[in-house]
């Protein structure tokens, strides 16, 4: 028997497309990184950059990451819910992939040549900014015409027909939200995000939690999991009534309101691990279940801590903060990804399943993520004990950020590995 | 045990005034009263401060009370438990005239809401034992037109809060009197329906949703200014204009929704509300403004009081009021105070947003299904719309910027803030580092502001008071010769060229915090090391003096080190073998120096050690000090 082998269905192809995209976004982001890694650690090596400063290359790593690795997984699972399962849709998820990451190539030339706003995470600025809201309405749209197109044999709820309606509104929030001029309260005792804002922004990530199982449309485990569901559906309703009553303008985290609101999300440690555990996930998932579950527990932990008054006055705008970033990116939203693109083909003929279980990508990739922990809260300590010889990289600061450049290396040798794993998979 | 006035044979005759009557003085109850009178009874007799948590109480008991009226409505029947909420209605109203101290109002206000909670749950779920069974919308007009109208009557809208109190307390008395006096004739039913609305549970409650925060924000914004106040509420003719335009929209919408016209009402409510706040935009309009208000207002309750026992088929009108009155009542009312508290005004995009909703929910969901292919052109359409406003409204420059808006701009291209905040948190020891503190307000009136939100280096907020020009310069030049070991890239590239980039980037580093340099010298002045510290060994201070001060005072102290040509202006760095320390009180020589190391002197190129101990500073100034008599004695000991 000869010729082309058969195509893939759409499920598979779309999870080894979507995995493709992703990882690639994540080695690259990653790479950006190591750079910085390095950059920190010997200044002298950036020379032959030029102008291609420290400064000018973390709005690529920051962007990279949220735009792409932690993006892309999630455009997947739109397509996986609403585009018709043929070989057709693959072609247009394809394209809107490819368009997406046209629009973030320019938006990181565009940060490279110095064209920021000025804007963490929405650096989106001049004609890449208007490129890449354009690239979210056309998913949209896409998105729209693959709902209603007649061939469409697909059974939608009305809560996906109105999650489908209040995604139009992202484009105009992007649109809104890099206007210079547009700056969310404050915190007057440090400069950085309310209680309420971090509550409100972690209730969009519970959202996109709550609908995966449904989207995927996962197996259920019978009562348990009606059960789960309703768990989760009030403690949603009372957290967001919460953030809704919640004022929203300048407010201290001494205030006791707002760091005894961010406390609530410690009941959705509980809410949660019950709420994933009531589906049948994909076995080749379980690593990055349990991952998650882990993480998240350490996220809602370490986040409600270090907002409370006297910590926050003490680690802000140190290193002890980033860390938390990194526990928040690279460990909690990188297992739900994993999550997530392992559950978008429930079948196994792509050969999937055994590079998302691959345990030695999965070992350097934690076991580099803990190290760069581990040096960004020494580092972090440092600088509050002693800013001089943090701000001068005296001993043991080099130290520590060679640390951190071995666990961002050891994360670098895991991406890879995945990416290169997908990259040999057909579509 | 359901009583016998309370069984489903024993229903209200179809005149159904004493309903109109009861549900007219709950609606008057929380126009006059709740919402009105009561905050100024707290706000007098408890302080401005206890408002915000009386409204908070209020409104969570307002919300527990609607939650709880279908479970009390089971098992104590429509009547009786409106008998009891207008009591204590009736009682917490009395008792607001007479509290004293914040503890009291926080009960009333918890009194208040529970008991309106319930009151309006029941009143809208249970139209038939109210109203009878024909012209449930008209009534429900009649209801709200009355109370609304005789709020407004200057007699009554004129009063003094306590009058107000009286008079609402008084309107639940007789309400509660004339439901017990009443008898339900015997051949109705007690539940009956209105014609049921064209949109299911959720549209209707996003569409209500809508409409009470838009009504709510816009009440507090009129209340709020003194130009809108006078034009909405100010003298009797207006107030009478207002009690009549009220009666009027809400029968003409109750004879509406008896007919079905639904959609009509609606749609009419937003409306009427959105060219109310548009004629607030416009001097020349205020005077249309009121009407418009006072009508949309009255549309949209009247369909609100109605809209829960308008479900079709099995629909429970007892959690369809439940959910009705928690969410588009009270939820969405303290959205709307809060968003007016913040914004102070009413967004345009939140009225698109508000217009939005209102159209979804009136929709008919067939016309949308048989367009849905067109959908995904329409949004494209819409979306490029948006994209062409938002680039014409932005305001670009004539010329390209210059000076310090350029150096601004270079500021953030070359991504500073990936390594430097801007902002000196108050009370925080960055106060002592880079001070004085950031206000919030002052750290956003920049578009757009550059915070940050980790740092590599120091907080610049303040540089322009700390480093000199010159000092700057050198130190974007070649950052290690001033901080020995900093992470800091050069950026010599600035300055090549026509080193306008450069220029600027200084220019700009200097007005920051420029204005600060009196605060700053008060500050400097009133440091002292910590008690107890004790100076590193004087040879540590010799290590740090050579690191950090030699490279423009010299090895020695004289003032030529490799730098002194450059920094400094016309001065150039002192020689401090020669320095006679005049700014310095001799009997505090050692702590003064030690000021001058640690923080330099503002306004001259000596530069701070800010991140440096109390330990370092000690050594270095007893060094310094110890340098002029090293130099009259060479055979003394090394400093």
């Amino acid at each position: 028997m000869s010729g082309r082998p058969s195509p893939l269905r759409f499920e598979a192809g779309l999870q080894v497309l979507a995995a493709r995209y992703s990882f690639g976004w994540l080695v690259l982001a990653n790479a950006v990184g190591a750079l910085l890694a390095v950059l920190l650690l010997v200044p002298e090596w950036g020379r032959p950059l030029g102008a291609l400063t420290y400064g000018r290359w973390v709005p690529l790593h920051l962007d990279f990451q949220l735009y792409g690795w932690c993006s892309l997984p999630c455009v997947g699972l739109l397509f996986r819910r609403y585009l018709m399962p043929e070989a057709r849709s693959l072609f247009h998820a394809n394209g809107l992939f490819a368009l997406w990451s046209l629009a973030l190539v320019a938006g990181g030339a565009g940060w490279l040549g110095g064209g920021s706003l000025g804007k963490n995470f929405l650096e989106w600025n001049g004609v890449p900014r208007l490129f890449f809201v354009g690239v979210l309405g056309l998913l949209w749209a896409l998105l729209v015409f693959h709902r209603s197109h007649p061939r469409n044999g697909r059974a939608f709820h009305g809560w996906e027909t109105l999650f489908l309606a209040l995604l139009f509104l992202v484009p105009p929030a992007l649109l809104w939200t890099t206007r210079p001029d547009v700056y969310p309260a404050i915190d007057p005792g440090t400069g950085g995000p309310t209680g309420a804002s971090l509550l409100g922004s972690t209730l969009g990530i519970l959202a996109i939690f709550g609908v995966v199982p449904r989207c995927l449309e996962l197996a259920r485990r019978g009562a348990a999991t009606d059960r789960a569901e309703r768990l989760f559906l009030r403690c949603y309703a009372g957290t967001l009534t919460l953030f809704l009553l919640l004022p929203h303008h300048d407010s201290s985290h001494r205030d006791a309101v707002q760091w005894l609101s961010l406390g609530t999300l410690l009941l959705w440690i509980p809410v949660l691990y019950s709420y994933f555990g009531a589906f049948h996930w994909q076995a080749a998932s379980a690593l990055w279940r349990g991952a998650l579950v882990a993480w998240w527990t350490a996220l809602v932990v370490t986040g409600f801590l270090s907002f409370l008054p006297g910590v926050l006055d003490a680690i802000k705008f140190t290193n002890v903060l980033v860390a938390h970033s990194h526990l928040a990116m690279a460990g909690m939203l990188t297992s739900f990804n994993f999550l997530l693109l392992t559950n978008l083909d429930p079948g196994k003929e792509n050969g999937a399943a055994p590079l998302f279980e691959d345990r030695i990508a999965f070992g350097l990739w934690h076991g580099g993520l803990l190290l760069q922990l581990a040096a960004l809260v020494g580092l972090g300590f440092q600088e509050i004990a002693h800013p001089l010889a943090f701000f001068r990289h005296e001993a043991p600061v080099g130290g520590l950020l060679l640390l951190r450049l071995g666990g961002g290396a050891a994360m670098l040798a895991a991406s890879v590995r995945w990416l290169w794993g997908f990259a040999f998979l057909r579509v | 045990m359901k009583t016998g006035a309370d069984s489903p044979s024993a229903a209200r005759s179809d005149w159904g005034v004493t309903g109109i009557f009861v549900v007219a003085g709950v609606y008057f109850y929380f126009l006059i009263f709740a919402q009105f009178a009561f905050l100024h009874l707290a706000e007098k007799g408890a302080g401005g401060e206890v408002l915000r948590p009386v409204m908070a109480v209020m409104g969570g008991s307002g919300l527990l009370g609607s939650f709880l009226a279908p479970w009390l409505l089971r098992r104590l029947g429509p009547r009786r438990l409106a008998r009891i909420a207008l009591l204590v209605c009736a009682m917490v109203g009395w008792s607001a005239t007479r509290a004293v101290g914040a503890g009291l109002f926080f009960a009333v206000a918890a009194g208040i809401g529970g008991a309106l909670g319930m009151l309006t749950v029941t009143c809208a779920a249970r139209l038939g034992t109210f109203f009878g069974t024909k012209r449930l919308g008209l009534k429900a007009g009649l209801a709200t037109g009355l109370a609304y109208g005789v709020a407004n009557l200057p007699v009554v809208f004129s009063a003094s809060p306590a009058s107000q109190a009286w008079m609402a307390s008084a309107g639940c008395l007789v309400g509660g009197i004339l439901l017990s006096l009443s008898r339900p004739e015997r051949s109705e039913p007690a539940s009956a329906s209105p014609k049921p609305a064209p949109f299911p549970l959720g549209s209707g409650l996003a569409v209500f949703f809508a409409l009470v925060w838009l009504d709510s924000a816009a009440f507090l914004v009129i209340q709020a200014t003194p130009a809108l106040n006078r034009w909405a509420w100010a003298g009797a003719i207006r107030q009478e204009e207002n009690s009549l335009i009220h009666f009027a929209a809400a029968v003409l919408a109750g004879f509406l929704l008896d007919r079905g016209g639904w959609r009509v009402v609606v749609a009419g409510a937003f409306g009427s509300l959105a060219a109310g706040i548009g004629c607030l935009g416009s001097a020349a309009f205020h005077p249309l403004a009121p009407w418009f208000y006072a009508g949309g207002v009255s549309l949209y309750s009247t369909a609100l009081l109605l809209f829960p026992s308008a479900g079709r088929g099995t629909n429970d009108p007892d959690a369809r009021a439940a959910w009705t009155y928690a969410l588009a009542g009270w939820i969405a009312s303290a959205l709307g105070i809060g968003m007016a508290q913040h914004l102070h005004g009413i967004p345009g995009w939140f009225l698109g947003a508000a217009g939005a909703t209102v159209l979804w929910g009136v929709t008919p969901g067939e016309w949308l299904r048989r367009r849905e292919r067109a959908v995904p052109l329409f949004g494209i359409v819409l979306l490029l719309a948006l994209i062409y406003v938002e680039e014409t409204m932005q305001t670009r420059p004539e010329s390209a910027p210059e000076g310090i808006a350029l150096g601004r701009q270079v500021y953030i291209a070359e991504g500073c803030m990936a390594c430097h905040s801007q902002y000196v948190r108050p009370g925080s020891p960055d106060e002592t580092l880079w001070g004085p503190a950031t206000t919030a307000s002052a750290a956003v009136s920049a578009a757009p502001p550059l915070i940050g939100n980790r740092r590599q280096g120091p907080d610049l907020q303040n540089i322009g008071n700390r480093r000199s020009i010159f000092w700057n310069r050198l130190h974007l030049e070649a950052p290690q010769v001033f901080s020995p070991g900093s992470p800091m890239p050069s950026y010599v590239s600035l300055f090549e060229g026509d080193g306008r980039r450069g220029e600027a980037l200084l220019l700009y580093l200097q007005s920051l915090g420029a204005e600060t340099v009196p605060q700053r010298r008060e500050e400097i002045a009133a440091w002292r090391p910590k008690e107890g510290v004790m100076p590193v060994s004087s040879a540590r201070a010799g290590e740090l003096f050579e690191k950090n001060c030699a490279v423009c005072h010299g090895i020695e102290g004289r003032g030529n080190g490799p730098l002194a040509s450059q920094v400094g202006g016309d001065e150039g760095p002192r020689d401090l073998v020669k320095a006679k320390w005049e700014f310095v009180a001799a009997n505090d020589r050692v702590v003064g120096l030690a000021r001058v190391v640690k923080f330099g002197a503002p306004g001259t190129s000596m530069p701070g050690h800010e991140s440096f101990s109390d330990a370092d500073v000690l050594a270095l100034a007893a060094y310094v000090d110890a340098l002029g008599a090293k130099a009259k004695n060479p055979h003394s000991p090394k400093p």
